[in-house]
């Protein structure tokens, strides 16, 4: 984006020398001319106010502190890298218990435990594989390098946790519109990463999730794919409809967040509304959620409305794992995607125990599973990635 | 001990920074009202940079390219802020505005103008920096601790050295000194 300007840069640079050929003085008037704000950027920086009112700026800006402060935190962060990598016994103590747990449990004896178990699952936090409308395959997440770059027309900008679609608007032009073209954005099991679409709405993917979205919205309706469980924050735009389609089910919003839970195993389309409203339409029906309302639809296409507590179905977007009177086997499954596990049940009635409480999702794996066998007379034990859950 | 690789990199690291920070503040503060805020931000961005330093290379046009890490940062803060109202009044992420380009513009311009008069050796360019704030002699003499004759001089010297580095464009830009 801003290296297309880079030139303009240097042009008025030369053009305060006075040192502009003709040539050059044709494109700067040019430039000018192209709208009203180019002329008074042209204007505030020919003036001599300008260099004045610049250099009162910089003189403000302190940098000699301000390097100073980066330095020091240059060296703080790599002594916490460091302390992560030796101690991760240690780190088990941030566990967070929700207070029915807190004031019962004996935090030390449980700490041995931890000490003496050498298998460790950890969860790897974001990561995701970006898959462009040509087939090109990237890696996105931890120990990326930040990176800009251009795709059918949108600069497309990565981070560790989120990969953003940016259009330029440069003095008023609007693009033609062209076939849509798709992107993919898969995250693995244990992995978590999340999109700025190209109309400013944020899609954050939970694991083992998947989103088809085109680079830029040129249709009428805004259309996207999911597969799994994903957050959206929606752009209000009445002109252009934000559509999720997912599994059997139709979401349609007009800028607003919600939750969309679709993971085939589960076998329902559960869409959980925070802010705004929406219709959730299977094939034959549909019905219209306000906040705090959530709409299921079964496999079988049954539609169906209830009141929540937003929290436990928003909570994994805010790296917890909450759970509300669950049975643990639908407790399993979120814990299996998200720390990449299997998990087998040796025991039918253990699957139907309800279970309460919350977890933060970047805790040792170790730490989840003495808190789940709280939940008393189930033993768990950890093979490899395999789970096996007996009861005592 | 610092290996002399590692002290080459702290001296471009430094470089860089000191050439950037002011204007990549200035350009934070485009987006972002509160100035301490805007520091934490482009300071972010410049330890990032500090981790990243050895692909560097791979960057095309520096310039732009930290120009839009710190848009980025400010985006990402006010998502976070949920102060994404406050942002839609006058920009939007996804869309680049003129606006934005022209705020780019603005502060390369005088970082390039500024290149020149940091070449300048201190005890001159605190002098013709504070000129330029406004300062008088007689001010800038009792600032620096020294006479009024050694600020004259060292105004005359360093006028004489821009006049060469900065052809007519010191004419235009130091009506002032």
């Amino acid at each position: 984006m801003f290296e297309n300007y880079s030139k303009v840069v240097v042009l008025l640079v030369k053009a305060l020398q006075q040192e502009l050929t003709v040539e050059e003085e044709e494109k700067v008037r040019a430039w000018r001319e192209a709208c009203e704000e180019n002329e008074a950027l042209y204007a505030k920086v020919m003036s001599f106010e300008f260099v004045k009112m610049k250099t009162e700026q910089r003189e403000r800006a302190n940098s000699d502190d301000a390097y100073m402060q980066v330095k020091k935190r240059c060296r703080r962060r790599l002594q916490v890298r460091r302390w992560r990598n030796v101690s991760v016994a240690a780190a088990s103590i941030l566990l967070f218990f929700g207070g029915w747990f807190y004031s019962e449990t004996n935090l030390l004896s449980n700490f041995d435990n931890v000490m003496e178990k050498d298998s460790e699952i950890i969860v790897s936090g974001s990561k995701a594989e970006l898959i462009l409308s040509g087939g090109e395959r990237m890696i996105l997440g931890k120990g990326q390098l930040d990176s800009v770059w251009m795709h059918e027309g949108m600069e497309v900008h990565s981070t560790e946790d989120r990969v953003s679609y940016v259009g330029e608007r440069p003095c008023g032009k609007e693009g033609q519109p062209v076939e849509l073209q798709y992107n993919i954005l898969r995250v693995p099991r244990g992995g978590e990463y999340s999109v700025v679409l190209g109309d400013g709405t944020l899609v954050c993917l939970n694991s083992e999730s998947e989103l088809r979205y085109p680079v830029r919205f040129d249709s009428e309706e805004r259309k996207v794919f999911l597969r799994g469980e994903g957050f959206f924050e929606v752009t209000e735009d009445p002109e252009h409809p934000f559509v999720v389609e997912v599994e059997n089910a139709r979401i349609e919003v007009l800028g607003t967040t919600f939750n969309v839970c679709g993971y085939a195993a589960e076998e329902r389309v559960v869409t959980t509304l925070v802010e705004g409203m929406v219709r959730l339409s299977s094939e034959s029906q549909s019905v219209i959620l306000v906040p705090n309302e959530q709409g299921v639809l079964d496999k079988d296409g049954h539609l169906t409305k209830v009141e929540v507590d937003v929290f436990p179905h928003v909570a994994w977007q805010k790296g917890q794992l909450v759970f509300r009177q669950q049975p643990l086997e639908r407790v399993m499954q979120v814990v299996s995607r998200w720390y990449d596990v299997e998990v087998v049940f040796r025991s039918e009635k253990a699957k139907k125990i309800s279970f309460t409480g919350n977890m933060r999702r970047y805790d040792d794996f170790e730490q989840i599973v003495r808190m789940l066998e709280k939940t008393g007379g189930l033993i768990f034990n950890i093979e490899g990635r395999t789970i096996y859950i007996t009861e005592k | 001990m610092k290996s002399k690789q590692k002290i080459r990199e702290e001296d471009l690291f430094h470089d860089l920074f000191m050439d950037y920070y002011p204007s990549l503040l200035s350009f934070a503060r485009y987006y972002v009202e509160n100035e301490a805020i805007a520091e934490d931000l482009v300071q972010d961005v410049f330890v990032k940079m500090w981790e990243l330093r050895e692909q560097w290379e791979k960057v095309e046009n520096f310039s732009a390219y930290v120009y839009q890490m710190v848009r980025f940062r400010c985006f990402n803060y006010l998502r976070g802020e949920k102060l994404r109202v406050e942002m839609m009044r006058s920009y939007r992420e996804e869309k680049v505005d003129i606006m934005e380009i022209n705020q780019y513009i603005e502060e390369e311009i005088f970082r390039l103008v500024n290149q020149v008069v940091d070449t300048l050796p201190l005890m001159y360019k605190q002098v013709i920096t504070l000129t330029l704030e406004g300062y008088r002699v007689k001010e800038i003499a009792e600032k620096l601790n020294v006479g009024e004759e050694t600020v004259k001089k060292r105004k005359q010297v360093a006028k004489q050295v821009l006049k060469e580095k900065l052809g007519k464009l010191y004419l235009f830009l130091f009506p002032l000194i």
